[in-house]
């Protein structure tokens, strides 16, 4: 029951990944957000990354963006090695292994492009997704201690990170 | 030497003077992540959208130059901007003589006072100096990010550190 294909992200679908992303953000749970950005300010972002290295694949059903895995390089001195990962799927279409094959992908891309070393910071309540990163190599580098404030309520948010020699 | 340093906020006459500063760290390669200043205009606008939003920054100043600074960033996501991030410098000539701490000292009182509650910062683990400051002040270790630094093949570990306001 997996018919999703793992594309590498493209304007054509910006607007689709733009209503995926929304939809995750307002969930209110997962990600560092509460709402997808407006279409001007995606397609501004969208450019930028793509000007500035960012590996980025979607998911895509029936031509739907159900998913997304990126890889942001850091640009600044002495970090470039370094890069922060992001990854989310649309709440229809989770405990498929989509997420799995998402940063799998990436991953594999990132290593190629030479990078040396994959970040990410989790919600510490967020256990099948730390779980995912375990099985996908990321070990605990540390907890960054009321992380998010949302809802009158504080959040701990795990450092997590894989290193290639 | 006696020091007649005095510590204010930021202004934007000063940003020039702190431009300078910053790159005379920044080009010494071994503390920031930064290895030269951006441009000055980009500086100014960094500064002027910074306090917009809330950045707290200080500066130490000798006469009418820059010689130090302490900056604690608004985080720009609507969840976490409650949390601040602490960046600072002090020039070759000024340092071990408490300018640090004085910069630190009067970032946090200002952070507090204007509603945040959590400041965190990243530190690279060879400077030391920086992170006994840190801890002086109640910054907790939070984690490393390993070999999360590299430079001239040469890596080195970034200490996560982090500071909850008292509740």
């Amino acid at each position: 029951m997996n018919d999703a294909t793992i594309n590498p992200a493209s304007m054509e679908h910006l607007e689709s990944f733009r209503l995926c992303l929304d939809s995750v953000a307002r969930e209110r749970i997962f990600i560092g957000r509460l709402q997808a950005p407006s279409k001007a300010d995606m397609r501004e972002r969208f450019e930028a990354g793509q000007r500035n290295g960012v590996i980025q694949d979607w998911a895509l059903v029936n031509g739907r963006v159900v998913g997304w895995a990126l890889v942001m390089p850091h640009h600044a001195f002495g970090l470039t090695h370094s890069s922060w990962l992001a990854l989310g799927v649309h709440r229809d279409f989770r405990r498929q292994g989509i997420g799995h094959r998402l940063m799998t992908g990436v991953i594999e891309q990132a290593w190629q492009s030479g990078l040396k070393r994959l970040e990410l910071e989790v919600w510490a309540d967020n256990q099948p997704a730390i779980t995912l990163y375990e099985k996908l190599g990321f070990r605990r580098e540390g907890v960054l201690r009321n992380y998010r404030y949302l809802d009158g309520r504080y959040t701990d948010a795990v450092m997590m990170a894989q290193l290639r020699e | 030497m006696m020091l007649d340093v005095h510590i204010e906020p930021s202004r934007p006459e000063l940003v020039e003077s702190f431009h300078d500063c910053l790159d005379s760290v920044a080009r010494e390669s071994q503390h920031l992540a930064f290895d030269q200043a951006p441009p000055l205009e980009q500086m100014r606008l960094y500064v002027a959208e910074g306090l917009e939003k809330g950045m707290v920054q200080y500066f130490a100043v000798d006469g009418e130059n820059v010689v130090g600074w302490c900056d604690i960033r608004r985080a720009a996501r609507e969840i976490q901007s409650h949390a601040g991030t602490l960046g600072m410098g002090i020039r070759t000539g000024y340092r071990g003589q408490g300018l640090g701490s004085r910069l630190v000292e009067w970032s946090l009182i200002a952070a507090w006072s204007r509603g945040f509650t959590r400041v965190g910062l990243d530190v690279f683990a060879a400077n030391k100096p920086a992170i006994a400051l840190y801890r002086k002040f109640g910054f907790e270790h939070e984690g490393v990010k390993v070999s999360g630094r590299l430079v001239n093949g040469v890596y080195d570990d970034i200490v996560v550190m982090g500071l909850l306001r008292n509740e």
